[in-house]
């Protein structure tokens, strides 16, 4: 399940990668609870509440629709976890 | 905000307030300025060198080819250039041949050919910030169909309708259909970023998105006002028109330093991450 949540995390970095350019890696530094000794960002706490700061940190950029992209990222893994997740943004 | 940047915004302001005041001096002949108009003119394009200088470093910053902001920022950037050679090379024009520039001529390269840098500029925009999320709604489908219908009636009503084919003279035909319709494009499509997206865009980018519209659509108007006087013949240089395309510059260039200085901060600050 960790790497699950880890590769979800990935997803939604290069998806925002996609639109705003390496700005997304390095906020997504400023998350805690991620890993990033091996170079690739690795989920080490509490995995949705990890995921939801970091969808809170993309809503910075453009708000709800930065996070809606994010939404977009998560129900191309796991639609079911989007709803739990994005909720709480 | 780094102290280039600061210095940028503050130029900008004043030399949009200085080209301001100096437009209002020759228009209703203030301290004797009346007859200044031409240097007005041949002065206003200055504004548009702090929104290339601006443009060129936030569409790195944001990505530049690579993303889908950077290419958007990028493409306006370059067609604020292009619009500046032809300020240029219009002034010069007009200076080296007594007050008549042909037409079409060497000026209409940077004017033709910053409508399709506008329009993907515009579409790139539309995307960053999930315009395309309100397509799925009557109202978002209903918008995207009927803005570029009533543009698309007015630009045939006031710009074309009479308007003959010549076919010897293609080039001139082009730009006479292309120039209205072109220009139509990037405004529908700036209208479309602004209204599909305004339920969902917020952030601190909303301010940077929004000034750039203002600037499209300002761009519009100084471009409609200007084939008016021209097919009338009442344009002369520093009217109304040339104000128009002052305030859209400084709107757009506004927009792209607000890009690059939001991207400073963003990238320099540890946003906070606050838990419900």
């Amino acid at each position: 399940m960790k790497n699950d949540y880890s590769s979800l995390v990935a997803k939604i970095i290069s998806d925002q990668e996609a639109i705003i350019g390496s700005l997304a890696v390095d906020l997504a530094h400023n998350v805690n609870g991620l890993d990033w000794s091996d170079g690739i960002p690795a989920v080490i706490g509490d995995s949705k509440n990890v995921i939801s700061d970091l969808v809170k940190v993309y809503s910075n950029l453009f708000g709800q629709s930065s996070v809606a992209i994010c939404k977009d990222s998560i129900d191309s893994v796991d639609p079911d976890l989007s709803g739990e997740i994005i909720g709480g943004v | 905000m780094s102290p280039i940047q600061g210095s940028l915004r503050s130029s900008l302001l004043l030399v949009f307030a200085i080209l301001l005041m100096f437009w209002s001096s020759t228009n209703f002949n203030i301290l004797g300025l009346g007859s200044q108009k031409m240097l007005f003119f041949d002065s206003y394009w200055l504004i548009l060198i702090f929104g290339v200088v601006a443009g060129a470093y936030a569409s790195y910053s944001w990505g530049s080819f690579r993303s889908v902001l950077g290419r958007s920022i990028l493409s306006f950037t370059i067609g604020l250039s292009m619009q500046l050679f032809g300020q240029l090379t219009f002034s010069f024009l007009y200076w080296s041949s007594n007050g008549v520039v042909p037409y079409p001529s060497i000026p209409d390269i940077g004017f033709f050919g910053s409508i399709p840098l506008y329009s993907y500029g515009a579409l790139q925009m539309a995307k960053s910030a999930g315009a395309r999320r309100a397509l799925k709604s009557l109202w978002g489908l209903l918008i995207s169909v009927s803005i570029p219908m009533v543009m698309l009636a007015l630009t045939v009503g006031v710009f074309i309708y009479g308007k003959s084919i010549d076919l010897s003279n293609w080039l001139m035909t082009f730009l006479d259909f292309g120039y209205p319709i072109g220009q139509a494009i990037y405004v529908v499509l700036a209208i479309l970023t602004y209204l599909l997206s305004s339920e969902w865009l917020g952030g601190r980018l909303r301010m940077s998105v929004v000034f750039i519209v203002m600037g499209l659509l300002t761009q519009y108007l100084a471009d409609s006002t200007f084939l008016y006087q021209n097919i009338n013949a009442i344009w002369e240089p520093g009217s109304v028109s040339d104000l128009m395309y002052l305030v859209a510059y400084f709107f757009m260039s506004y927009g792209l330093l607000d890009f690059w200085i939001k991207y400073s901060l963003l990238k320099n600050s540890n946003i906070e991450v606050k838990r419900i």
